[in-house]
């Protein structure tokens, strides 16, 4: 029973925080663009995501004649279920998250490449050509994006020893972070990261000024908030993932003093927090001073840029293990 | 155990996420596809032969991901010729002609 709890604030945390980073982030890209941003709802627009969420989900769906509807409205609902699913594996104040067994660095990883997969189903069933070109240019991106994160992960796996999350912060617990022995890995990750989420420069998939809005073109209605949902959800999980594996996230510095339970978890929770806003504001400013990749020069950036980055990290990582 | 917790945990999260989309309103109409002012017709797009290769490439790394993970207790030589070679294969990917790949 404790357990289910857990899990539904769990929920409810992942919800507040995917949103609440939609806010940050819609602020800090308006900053550096010289606008203001968000700034109706709530203090200082802090509830605009919600207030935007809540009016597409009461909006009609319109879907053009000849779309799989079915395949579309299963593809938003297990896409936002999967990933509330893996953030399940997330500890936000200690080294305990609801969920954690071994292989869970492995099972995150596949369910991610999972989620990418439903949008690419989804850009297929919707008859559309902006869609289906939305949906081939994912395609073509997963193939790019996958492989530097999938190494970034097996790096920290070989020197931590462990493919569980939990291993790797009580590695980081004793006082360094994962990212002073592997910052090529942490740049492959953070590139990887934004192609996963779609954002500038790697927003190939939904280019508005090319393809309208790539595979969400024809999504409507409390799909389309459902899909939004989505990728607010994983800008969380890529945010907080990442805060976790390279920067120690509630376990770096850990408090632990005897007797003072509240004030420890407090302070491994706004460590945790700060990471991760760190990690989201390095996205939002990467985003803000680059311009878009064709899709082709994303390939060749990832193939020929990243990748080889990623690995030298886990050769030199390899090669002093085995010393 | 772990099994069972994992699948009472993705039933509640289907659940929860169910809940908000019934919530959500229920009209449904189906229309024309978006045209953008020029008439467009609902097609597949065709994949290009070189990302075969890519796609191959993505396996072979696949691969290497789910051996270092289970061999990340003793990380062997066999483990780093691996990755040697299909870092050698990164240089054998075939040249795409001028124009091929203009969207």
């Amino acid at each position: 029973m404790i357990k289910i709890a857990m899990i539904l604030i769990w929920i409810l945390l992942s919800f507040i925080f995917a949103l609440f980073y939609e806010w940050f982030d819609r602020k800090v890209y308006a900053h550096f663009q010289n606008r203001v941003g968000p700034q109706m709802a709530g203090y200082k627009g802090i509830l605009q995501p919600l207030a935007d969420f809540i009016k597409l989900l009461n909006k009609q769906s319109i879907f053009p004649k000849g779309s799989n509807t079915f395949l579309i409205n299963f593809s938003a609902i297990s896409s936002v279920a999967l990933m509330f699913f893996i953030l399940l594996f997330i500890p936000l104040y200690n080294l305990n998250a609801p969920l954690s067994l071994s292989g869970d660095l492995i099972l995150l990883f596949g369910i991610g490449v999972f989620i990418d997969l439903l949008i690419i189903i989804t850009g297929y069933s919707v008859a559309c050509p902006y869609s289906n070109e939305g949906a081939a240019r994912k395609a073509e991106m997963i193939i790019s994006f996958e492989i530097p994160f999938g190494i970034s992960i097996a790096t920290i796996i070989a020197i931590s020893k462990s493919i569980t999350i939990k291993d790797s912060l009580l590695f980081q617990s004793l006082g360094i972070p994962l990212i002073i022995f592997m910052p090529l890995s942490f740049i492959a990750y953070i590139f990887s990261s934004i192609a996963k989420i779609e954002k500038a420069p790697f927003d190939a998939p939904i280019a508005e000024s090319e393809i309208v809005a790539g595979w969400t073109t024809e999504i409507s209605g409390r799909t389309l908030a459902l899909f939004r949902l989505s990728f607010d959800l994983d800008m969380y999980f890529v945010a907080s993932f990442g805060a976790i594996l390279f920067l120690g996230g509630p376990a770096l510095p850990y408090f632990n003093y005897p007797g003072l339970l509240f004030l420890n978890q407090t302070l491994n929770f706004v460590m945790f927090f700060i990471k991760t806003s760190l990690i989201v504001f390095l996205i939002t400013m990467i985003r803000s001073i680059t311009a878009r990749y064709r899709i082709d020069q994303v390939i060749n950036y990832f193939w020929k840029v990243i990748i080889p980055l990623a690995m030298l990290n886990l050769i030199i990582i390899i090669i002093f293990g085995m010393g | 155990m772990i099994i069972i917790e994992l699948l009472v945990s993705l039933f509640i999260v289907y659940l929860v996420v169910l809940i908000i989309y019934l919530l959500g309103s229920k009209k449904r109409k189906y229309g024309d596809t978006y045209h953008c002012g020029e008439r467009l017709i609902g097609n597949k797009v065709k994949y290009k032969v070189p990302w075969i290769y890519f796609a191959s490439l993505l396996i072979a790394f696949d691969a290497a991901i789910v051996l270092i993970a289970i061999t990340s207790l003793s990380l062997n030589i066999v483990t780093v010729i691996f990755l040697a070679l299909i870092t050698l294969s990164l240089f054998f990917i075939p040249k795409e002609k001028e124009g091929e790949n203009d969207d």
